[in-house]
């Protein structure tokens, strides 16, 4: 993309947004800025009226006047920046909030398919770190643009006062400004390019160094001795960096090198010009004290403003990182509102829900997981689905509950199209605990309500299945009960529960949800089989249920169900109730369920 | 611990760092005197020009001087660059430079004191002290930097003033000192009122702003539709952190319009002087401009050096958090007797307890065994009853704190640590694979170290040969997608799977299975069982399992509860008796059994 169509883009984008999130911010920039264009010609103008007053008559009022105004300019409008300065810092953080929640916003929303893409990962972290530090966000960007334009003009003022008394210095200045910033520009490429192989090098760095350093490594380091592949790998990292960083200097100091006598050259024109003009006495001492300050102002300046762009050029590809997420993973879902508004009641009265001829692959691959698929589950039935890794168990829940979309076929519940509904509606419907289920660190009754107000009748429901699974005595015995925090990343007291507990916690979470299908895809692993059977159990007793849907590798958990599905590569290969299936001798049910019952024959 | 001191800490940082970075020492010290310098060369020489000006002097005097200054000012500057960028990145392979003694403590101090918060707090704050170059290390030496040439430049500006009006510069001195201790001030309020709380509240929106763009958290965000709650979470996280930012901005505005009333004095007393001087007839006008300039330097300087000065005292604390971590005791090794290597080993357990130190009640409870050859033993019972920490004290991660275990006959304590660790071939549960190549995720050595025969071995054993070759590099395929971006992610079974080929390419003399089979299903892990004699051949096995029935053919079987081994014997023998054991199994066994479906039934035979 053009570079001045970056800046364009990035302003149109991030500015009206600031603007309506906080006005005052913009103000309190341009009055810095104000101030920014008076000072240098306080610096520049005034010293010439103290010099020539020296020289001259030395009259004592002037000189305090003159003495008392370059002092009043100096500390006076550098104090008021400085306290604008501090104000406008207040915005930093923000404005950063505010971008970021906007981007919590966007991740949360997205389908998400787009969530187990890499691809979409990787653009989720460029877009949040192109926000954040490495452009400085929006007030990195308003910054660059008020140095940049600061620059500008305090190099055209330094022209205008140049002009006004040696019409041509400024010319013979402005070749060699150019001429180095030839190599400025050339300077910041390289910045750039190394500021690119670095970010990848430090996430490397960052992995060996921070993650590897954490404690849960350390029984395999030990017991593996793997001390000396550690070390080399972390050598061989830093080896990587230093080598970059090295790389980055030589190349820096050659450029440098020409930048200097650039520079240096132009310094020197602006005295030499200066003098002569002054030992033929066109001008004052005053004037050449003036002149050589204003022109050593334009140097510096003119080199800001290519600096400067080139500054605000980098940080607005940054953002434009962020920018081109938020506006290019637009939700399917959202932009296909259904026409189920306003009768919600109906779904309480859910008949059947039927996969028909369903046709579905993960995006990106070449194999599908189901092929002309179908399926029926009709409503007061507890079903468990079995069969081996990778049989698509699990995919099956990601498509009931609308996580991924099927390519061909239809999902009807009671005859009507899913994707007809509306999705918000839709995910109502579910009360499901995945096999890596998250809760989060947070009051225990805020994870089980979530968006709901703790009220006198939810406390009581949330009670009531407390009590049904089994965990509200312990509860009752924390000091703040089941307001007390979960885990102790944020309170030394918060409550750290057993792998059965936070299993109990998210299977309440997931009751009180109150949906017509509960479906627990197999979240109880890691337990021992007298607390899995327990789980499985309540779960299954808790009979309000429409639908009942059990995953597990445990086949214990088939008994408790009217009906077993076998799943095997996409398939449902076996249909019907323990005992049927246990008929069927050469099936894979029977052989499954024999090999873990039989070790306990 | 004791602090060391700023002296002491410059003898370690440059008694490390001596040996590679002898040009770094000497570039610093020339770029200060070469700074300190170049900030008078402008000065002097404009001051020339002006005077030669006024003075009309001729044209050729006047271009022969300003030749003179380009070419000197050119060669400066060109010359502290060189310096610059050279001792830029020089400074940050120092800094890498201890890395290794970090690392290295990590991976060798005593593993039940790592697990220690305190270690952990104090491993946290070493690793604060090198990993970036706002803190600890290199913080220090480019201070140290600043230090040398705001020093050397005061002492140069001294010179040039302090000759003319002694007076003047003791005032400078005193405002720059008054600043000083503004700012110190404002820093010290800013350490207490801000950064010392911060954190806690940052955290707090950081844990927050990370699950929402956390994917995995993408299921149940979606199904239980968090986002709402989540950011407003966020929201609220935030608004602490800004309040309190807030209050540190307005109390800068408040230092700062002091500090600026000190400046604006300063300014008065050096424009009053030099006006005065001139009026005087004591400077030239030449002067006047080369004064203003020294005297603004001196101020600057005097202000940085006392600035680099405490920002020294802050480093030199970060680096002694640093020391005290790498300097923590190493393992004692006791007696040091050798253990041969590829021998069979017998381990004795007796009346061993383990209690953390700081705890009173014991986790084991007075246990005894042996592992002989070709044992297969099975450590059962509830999660918490301690098995965990029995592998632990086998392998020697923890010591016993009552009673012994041997090895061949001798206490464990008289070997060293490393040799006991080399016994060992564990599969834990919490499988911990690395964003290194296949290979070295089995062998956990340098790839050039690799043993084909065996990782062939190790991958035909672990039936990892098939998932091995679908991908893409085969064993030189890196996992995860942090080092690579074409990386592969593995399932809970792979993981599982590729930490079983870990165990056997080291074929240690006693293996130690914990859950192996948690994420497999009911066929794989009928295969794992089947094939442990192939695996393993004659060696010892422990495992640690929650299912009877996976662990009926071992020979050992331990059941522990409260980290007491309250039955053991067989299979058959434990049925026979009749105990907690028997009852266990068969409410397991019960669970497959179609006539007793209801959790009622279930119950009123536990009761």
């Amino acid at each position: 993309m053009n570079k001045h169509r970056v800046i364009a883009k990035t302003l149109r984008y991030l500015f009206p947004l600031a603007y309506r999130y906080k006005k005052s911010y913009s103000y309190l920039l341009f009055c810095d800025l104000l101030l920014g264009i008076i000072q240098p010609i306080a610096n520049v103008v005034c010293p010439k009226f103290l010099i020539d007053e020296l020289m001259t008559d030395r009259n004592v009022e002037n000189l305090i006047l003159y003495t008392g105004f370059i002092i009043i300019s100096n500390i006076g409008i550098s104090a008021i920046r400085r306290i604008i300065l501090e104000n406008l810092e207040k915005y930093n953080d923000l404005y950063d909030n505010y971008f970021s929640m906007l981007l919590s916003e966007k991740t949360m929303n997205m389908d998400f398919y787009k969530t187990e893409d890499t691809s979409v990962l990787e653009s989720l972290h460029r877009a949040d770190i192109g926000i954040g530090w490495y452009s400085g966000g929006f007030t990195g960007i308003m910054s660059s643009i008020e140095s940049t334009i600061l620059s500008f003009v305090v190099t055209v003022e330094a022209v205008i006062i140049i002009a006004w008394k040696a019409p041509f210095l400024f010319i013979t200045i402005a070749v060699f400004v150019i001429l180095g910033n030839i190599f400025s520009a050339k300077e910041n490429k390289i910045s750039e390019k190394y500021y690119g192989q670095l970010s990848d090098i430090n996430r490397k760095l960052d992995y060996v160094y921070s993650e590897l350093s954490n404690v849960k490594y350390g029984k395999d380091y030990r017991l593996y001795d793997s001390k000396e592949l550690l070390l080399n790998r972390a050598e061989k990292c830093s080896n990587d960096v230093i080598d970059t960083f090295k790389k980055q200097s030589n190349e820096m100091i050659k450029l440098r090198i020409f930048k200097n006598l650039f520079e240096n050259l132009a310094n020197a024109v602006a005295y030499a010009y200066l003098g002569i003009l002054t030992l033929n006495r066109f001008i004052t001492v005053g004037d050449f004290t003036m002149l050589l300050s204003g022109s050593l102002t334009m140097i510096s300046n003119a080199n800001g403003i290519a600096s400067g762009y080139q500054e605000l050029k980098k940080k607005c590809d940054y953002i434009n990182n962020y920018i081109s997420f938020m506006t290019t993973n637009e939700s399917v879902y959202t932009s296909r509102n259904g026409n189920m508004n306003g009768d919600k009641a109906n779904y309480k009265e859910i008949n059947c829900i039927e996969f028909k001829n369903i046709f579905f692959k993960y995006p990106g691959s070449q194999d599908y997981i189901f092929e002309d698929f179908n399926f029926k589950i009709n409503a007061g039935e507890k079903l468990a689905i079995v069969g081996k890794n990778g049989a698509g168990k699990t995919t099956f829940i990601k498509i009931l509950t609308g996580l991924y979309k099927i390519e061909k076929g239809e999902i009807l519940i009671d005859g009507r199209n899913i994707y007809d509904m509306d999705y918000d509606e839709y995910v109502k419907l579910f009360s499901v605990v995945f096999q890596d289920y998250k809760l989060l660190s947070a009051p225990i009754l805020e994870n089980i309500l979530i968006n709901e107000h703790p009220s006198y009748e939810n406390d009581k429901i949330v009670r009531k299945f407390c009590e049904k699974m089994g965990i509200l005595k312990k509860l009752n015995q924390l000091k703040k009960g089941i307001h007390t925090n979960l885990y102790k990343n944020f309170d030394d007291e918060g409550f750290v529960p057993s792998g059965g507990e936070e299993q109990k916690i998210a299977i309440i979470r997931a009751l009180c949800k109150n949906g017509s299908f509960a479906v627990l895809d197999e979240p109880t692993a890691a337990l021992d089989p007298k607390t899995e059977y327990e789980i499985n159990t309540e779960f299954s007793e808790i009979d309000d249920r429409i639908f009942m849907i059990f995953i597990s590798h445990r086949l214990s958990s088939c008994l408790l169900c009217d009906k077993i599905a076998v799943f095997d590569k996409g398939k449902v290969v076996e249909y019907g109730s323990h005992d049927e299936l246990m008929c069927q001798e050469n099936g894979l049910y029977n052989k499954m369920f024999t090999i873990q019952a039989d070790n306990y024959a | 611990m004791k602090n060391h001191n700023v002296i002491n800490n410059l003898k370690f940082v440059f008694g490390h760092i001596k040996k590679n970075e002898k040009k770094l020492i000497v570039m610093s010290i020339l770029s200060a005197v070469i700074y300190a310098l170049s900030a008078y060369i402008m000065p002097i020489l404009s001051k020339i020009i002006i005077d030669s000006v006024i003075a009309e002097k001729s044209v050729k005097f006047l271009i022969v001087s300003i030749i003179i200054m380009l070419v000197v000012q050119v060669l400066i500057s060109d010359v502290s660059e060189y310096i610059f960028f050279q001792s830029w990145w020089r400074i940050i392979r120092a800094r890498y430079s201890f890395e290794p003694l970090r690392l290295n403590q990590i991976l060798s101090i005593r593993y039940d004191k790592l697990e220690k918060q305190e270690t952990l707090n104090l491993a946290q704050k070493a690793a604060a002290a090198t990993e970036n170059n706002s803190n600890g290390i290199e913080s220090f030496l480019r201070n140290l930097q600043a230090f040398l040439t705001s020093g050397f430049q005061l002492v140069i500006a001294m010179f040039l003033i302090v000759s003319l009006n002694p007076i003047v510069v003791l005032l400078m001195l005193i405002f720059a000192y008054i600043g000083y201790r503004i700012t110190g001030n404002a820093r010290k309020k800013d350490k207490e009122l801000m950064w010392d709380i911060l954190p806690q509240y940052e955290r707090g929106r950081d844990y927050y702003k990370n699950i929402s763009k956390d994917f995995s958290y993408g299921k149940d965000i979606r199904l239980f539709n968090m986002q709402k709650f989540i950011l407003n979470k966020e929201k609220k996280e935030a608004k602490m952190v800004h309040q309190i930012m807030k209050k540190s901005n307005n109390r800068w505005i408040k230092y700062s319009t002091i500090n600026y009333f000190y400046f604006l004095m300063n300014e008065i007393v050096m424009y009053a002087w030099l006006v005065y001087a001139v009026l005087q007839g004591q400077i030239g006008i030449g002067d006047f401009s080369l004064y203003l300039m020294t005297m603004k330097t001196f101020f600057e300087s005097v202000s940085a050096f006392l600035d680099s000065i405490s920002k020294i005292k802050k480093d030199s604390y970060e680096v002694s958090d640093f020391r005290r971590f790498i300097e923590l005791p190493e393992d004692n090794n006791g007696k040091c007797l050798i253990l041969e290597k590829d021998i069979p080993v017998k381990i004795e357990f007796k009346n061993v307890s383990f209690r953390y130190p700081d705890q009173e009640e014991n986790i084991i409870n007075d246990i005894s065994f042996q592992i002989n050859e070709s044992d297969r033993i099975a450590i059962v019972g509830y999660n918490g009853a301690g098995k965990s920490t029995i592998i632990k004290l086998l392998c020697r991660l923890y010591d016993p704190t009552d009673g012994k275990i041997l090895i061949n006959g001798e206490d464990i304590k008289q070997y060293k640590r490393s040799d006991c660790f080399r016994l060992f071939s564990p599969v834990f549960q919490d499988v911990n694979l690395f964003a290194f190549s296949v290979t070295e995720n089995v062998t956990m050595k340098k790839q050039e170290e690799t043993d084909h025969k065996r990782l062939v071995n190790a991958f035909t054993k672990a039936d990892v040969t098939s998932l091995i070759d679908k991908l893409p590099k085969g064993p030189d395929t890196l996992l995860f997608k942090i080092m690579d971006k074409n990386g592969v992610n593995l399932s809970g079974g792979e993981k599982q799977k590729l930490s079983v080929a870990r165990s056997i390419y080291k074929d240690a003399e006693i293996f130690i299975f914990d859950e192996p089979t948690a994420s497999l299903d009911p066929i794989a892990e009928k295969e794992f069982y089947e094939s442990i004699d192939e695996k393993v051949s004659r060696k010892p096995v422990i495992y640690i399992s929650h299912r009877l029935s996976s662990t009926k053919f071992c020979n050992k079987i331990f059941l522990l509860e409260h980290g007491k081994i309250i039955e053991r014997g067989t299979h058959e023998e434990l049925m026979n008796y009749n105990g907690e054991y028997a009852k266990i199994y068969t409410l397991q066994a019960g669970y497959y059994k179609s006539n007793k479906v209801s959790g009622g039934e279930q119950e009123s035979e536990q009761a």
